[in-house]
This record gives structure tokens, sequence and C-alpha cells, in this order.
């Protein structure tokens, strides 16, 4: 879906330009007319074109840069807004390609083009293009210029890749790290979901099941749907626990909100738990 | 604030809105002039009128900006009170910008929109009707957000205070407006109320994948709240499946008695139901 070249031009083409480019190099280029005007208006007036015009031809002429300026951000607005719509409605393909447009030409805002290349990294994620996941969220976190709770999504979002790339020492680092984070509950029930995501991932789940219960609370109440995947993998580490009963209880619960078919496609981990305990039928 | 002051500060918002517009008017008319002035009759400008005319434009135009940043300002750092919960302090900051000065009158139809939800926050419905009216009486144009936030809010406070016929006047009009996901995300609650409210349990059973959709989508607590009005409208239509799935659904994303004590919408199906809490520990 998103191949790691791709990922790489779209995070160097979104870049915001620095130094003298397009509207300011059309401004400076009338300031410096004006300038020589200035110096020598007999030119001006050896050209024919009443004196008064040049006023009204300059004013017309930001008018029109201002306004091209504005043009060009509402689209990027309407793009930005498609494309994360796209992505909460899992319209995949359509996010794609609002994404690729967005991302294509520089993106000034800094935390719109952050939660666009948010965006991009869940994507490749989804499309288990995991090498251009964590080009996207590697290049976050180096040109640090996004906010502190974005930076944080993205810490989190790059420790899950690197597990699934392998990189198990480094993501193991960068869990421990958001661990010891003080953060409120809203952001802890994400960092505890990558914690579980970690220990299933290296058969340590059993050993982290003290705190299942105070986990299944956190997720319930700040992970809305998204709370299906975290007890979806509370179901694996009771399973690897071998307690069956609760591990029953808890991957009925995360296929009565999200379908397990879904569920064992964004985490192939639990692949063993859906071929072993019964999901919930979705009756819509 | 009581609700003389509100009242009050309501009508000094309605009257700078006004003077505003007047202001704004006269400034087009002004410099639209000015310039037609100075393009038929260039020879009758004096270079130090030109001059004064310049200066007074462009200072005018400053003092308006750095007033209009002020205000910004003001609107941020009660945006930030509001969201540490200082309420009292975060509606003075409000009440200064929407009876501030500036060039466009945006800024302090932002702000009245941030002291209807602050009331809102408080569960002071009387306060939000009066609060959205005087807003709503204004053009809201090119503010479609807050003019779709005003009659959300609008609705959810007349529903509180049981005037459902009100609620239905004001949702109407969203209707007809294209509504971004994070407005449907918003309406879908609100609208399902009303349409229990209003006895219409079909039509809140209709497009019902869509619907559970867009619940799907919101937090918690607004999560279950949907799915049991779903769950009770499915229950009426006699989709007893469905249902049963639904408030399955809801009781796992958050205790219903709470929310049945706050929403009467759902008071029944909780009596109906009386299930287990989902939450509950394991064997």
């Amino acid at each position: 879906m998103i191949s790691k070249e791709l990922a790489e031009k779209l995070v160097r083409t979104s870049r915001p330009l620095r130094g003298l480019h397009g509207s300011r190099m059309v401004l400076l280029g009338i300031g410096l007319l004006l300038g020589a005007a200035l110096a020598r208006p007999e030119y001006l007036t050896q050209s024919g074109i009443p004196l008064w015009v040049w006023p009204h031809v300059v004013l017309l002429f930001i008018v029109a840069v201002v306004l091209l300026k504005l043009v060009r951000r509402q689209r990027q607005a309407t793009l930005t807004l498609a494309a994360f719509e796209s992505l909460q409605l899992q319209e995949w393909e359509q996010a794609r390609r609002h994404l690729v447009k967005l991302l294509a030409r520089p993106v000034n805002h800094a935390p719109a083009r952050t939660e666009a290349l948010l965006g991009l990294g869940n994507l490749a994620e989804i499309g288990h293009d995991y090498d251009a996941a964590q080009e996207v969220y590697e290049a976050i976190l180096n040109e640090a210029v996004a906010n502190p709770v974005q930076l944080l999504m993205t810490r989190m979002a790059l420790a899950a890749t690197l597990l699934r790339t392998g990189q198990t020492a480094d993501a193991v680092e960068m869990v421990d790290r958001l661990d010891r984070t003080s953060l409120p509950d809203s952001l802890k029930a994400h960092v505890e979901l990558v914690s579980l995501f970690r220990e299933v991932v290296m058969g340590q789940a059993a050993d982290g099941l003290v705190k299942a219960d105070y986990r299944r609370a956190l997720f319930r109440e700040h992970l809305g749907t998204r709370a299906g995947y975290g007890y979806g993998l509370l179901a694996a580490a009771y399973d690897q626990a071998n307690l069956p009963s609760p591990a029953q209880k808890c991957w009925a619960d995360a296929t009565l909100l999200v379908r397990a078919d879904a569920l064992v496609d964004r985490f192939g981990e639990l692949a063993p738990v859906a071929a072993r305990y019964a999901a919930v039928e979705h009756v819509l | 604030m009581s609700l003389t002051e509100l009242d009050n500060l309501l009508r000094r918002f309605h009257r700078r809105i006004n003077q505003i517009a007047v202001i704004r008017i006269l400034a087009i008319v002004t410099v639209a002039l000015l310039a037609v002035w100075s393009t038929w009759e260039p020879a009758q400008l004096d270079r130090r009128v030109a001059a004064l005319l310049v200066s007074v434009v462009l200072l005018g135009w400053i003092a308006l900006a750095l007033v209009s940043f002020h205000l910004a300002r003001m609107l941020q750092m009660a945006r930030i009170l509001l969201g540490t919960g200082q309420t009292d302090n975060a509606r003075v900051w409000l009440g200064r910008v929407m009876t501030g000065w500036s060039l466009s009158s945006r800024i302090q139809l932002v702000a009245c929109q941030h002291l209807a939800s602050s009331f809102l926050a408080k569960d002071r419905h009387e306060e939000v009707v009066s609060i959205c009216g005087a807003l709503l009486r204004h053009r809201l144009g090119r503010l479609k957000n807050v003019a779709v936030n005003a009659r959300l809010m609008l609705a959810d406070s007349l529903l509180m205070l049981d005037r459902v016929g009100e609620a239905c006047e004001a949702l109407e009009p969203l209707y007809d407006l294209p509504l971004s996901l994070a407005d449907r995300m918003k309406l879908l609650p609100i609208q399902l109320r009303y349409e229990l409210r209003a006895g219409q349990p079909a039509l809140a059973a209709e497009s019902l994948s869509e619907n559970v959709r867009i619940a799907e989508l919101l937090e918690s607590p607004q999560a279950a709240l949907v799915h049991a009005m779903l769950a009770k409208a499915c229950r009426r239509k006699g989709m007893h499946a469905q249902a049963e799935f639904l408030i399955r659904r809801a009781r796992l994303y958050a205790d219903l008695e709470p929310l049945a004590q706050r929403y009467k919408e759902i008071a029944d199906v909780t009596e109906a139901d009386g299930g287990p809490d989902a939450h509950a520990p394991f064997p």
C-alpha cells in the first residue's frame, strides 16, 4: 500500500520550504521594483502609462498573491480533513489517495503535517509495510517539530513497528522509557496497549497479568472501540498463561467490539487465539 | 455568572457585533471612495494629503491588527482556563473578548460559542439556550463550525429541558448542511435522543449499520449511550437479536446506570436489561 520509497518521497516533498521562494520572492521583486521607481520616477512616466495606475497594479498584485496563498491553504485543509475522515472510516484506498496528494507539496503548518505523516505511518502499518512506517515515524522524531502529544504517539507507534521489524532491543528500550513517563490516563492507555503488545510478542505476557484488571479498565475508559485490540491482546496473554476461561471472556469482548478477522489482520499474533476461542457473531 | 449578568453580557455582545458590522461597511466604503477619488482626480491629490491618508490607513490597520491579536490571545487564555477547569475565570475572559473591538466579529462569535460550551459542561441548560439563541441571531455564514456547534448545543440543552419541539427546530437546518464526520459524530447522539423522545424509534433504527459505524468512532461513554439508544429502537421495532447485540456492546463500552441517570432516554433499557456489569472482574 505504501512503499518505503514512497514514504521517503512524501516526507521530503511535504517539508516546508525555507528561505526565498514563491510568494516571498514575488513580494521581494515588487519591493525592488518600487524602490527602483522611487529612485528614478521618470522611467514610470516615460512608459506612457498614467502614474496613478501603478499603485493599483501593485495592490492588485499583492491581493492576488495573498488570495493564491489562501486558496492553497484551503485546499490543504480540505485534503487533510478528507484524509482523516477516510482513515477514521477505514476507507484505506481513499485515505492513501488523499494523503499522497496532500504530502506531495510542502505543508507549512507543522502540527497538520505531523498528523498527516502519522496517518501515513498508520496506513503503512495497515498494509503491513512496516519498513515504510518506521521511515515515517523516525522522520517525525528526527525533525522534532511536532507537539509533545504527537511526539509521544509517534514513539508509541515506532515502538510497535520496531517489534514487528524484529528490532526488539530498541523497541524494549523505547517501551520501557514510555512506561516510566508520567502521563494522564488517556495517554497511559495507549502506552499500556503497546506494552502489552510487547509482552505478547516476546512471550512474557503471563508475567504481566498482574496488571490485567488495571489495563482492562484503562482500555475500556479511554480507547473506545479500539479497546477491542487491548482485550484481544489480553486474551493472548491469558492464553499464554494457560488460563482458558478468562482468555475466552477477553476474546469474546474483543470480538464483540472488533471483528475477529480485523483483529488478526492488525495483530497477526492473535491468530492462534482466534483459532482456539469462539468469537462473537456480529448480527448487524 | 447569574442569569441577569449573562443577559447584560449578551446584550453588550449583540450591540458590539452590530457596531463592528457598521464600522466594517463604513471602512470598506471609505477605502473604495478613496481609491476612486485618487484614480479620477490624481491632479488634485496633494502630496501631503496623500501621505496623511496613507498614514491614517496604515496606522488604523496596525491598530486593529494589534487589537485583534490581543483578543485572540485573550481567547486562547480563556480556552486554557476552560481546559484546566477554571470555568469562572474563563468566563470573565470570554466576556471581555465578546465585548471587545476588532474589524472582524469572528473572534467574538467564537468566544460566545466557548461561553455556551462552558455552561453546557456544568449542565446549566437555561444559560446554554440563551447564549446559543443570541449567537444564532447573527449571520454565521462563513463560520459554519460555530453555527453547527451552536445548534447542537442548543438542541442538546433543549432536550435536557424537555423542550422536544424546539430541539427539533434547532436541529432541522443542520440536515441541509454538508456535515463533516466530526459534526456527524456530535449530531448522532443528540438526533437519536430527539427521535426516541419524539416517539420515532423507527427513524432511530433506520440506517442502523451506518449509525453503528459512526458510534464506533465515539469515546466510550458516548458510544455506550448511542448503542443503548439504538438497542431501544431495535427492541421497539421487534429486532430483538440486534437489540441484544447492541446492549451487550453498550455495556462493554461503559457502565449504563450512571448514563441512564443523566439521559432518561435509556432509563428503561437498563431497567429491562438489568444485565451484569461487563467490567466485572474475571472468575
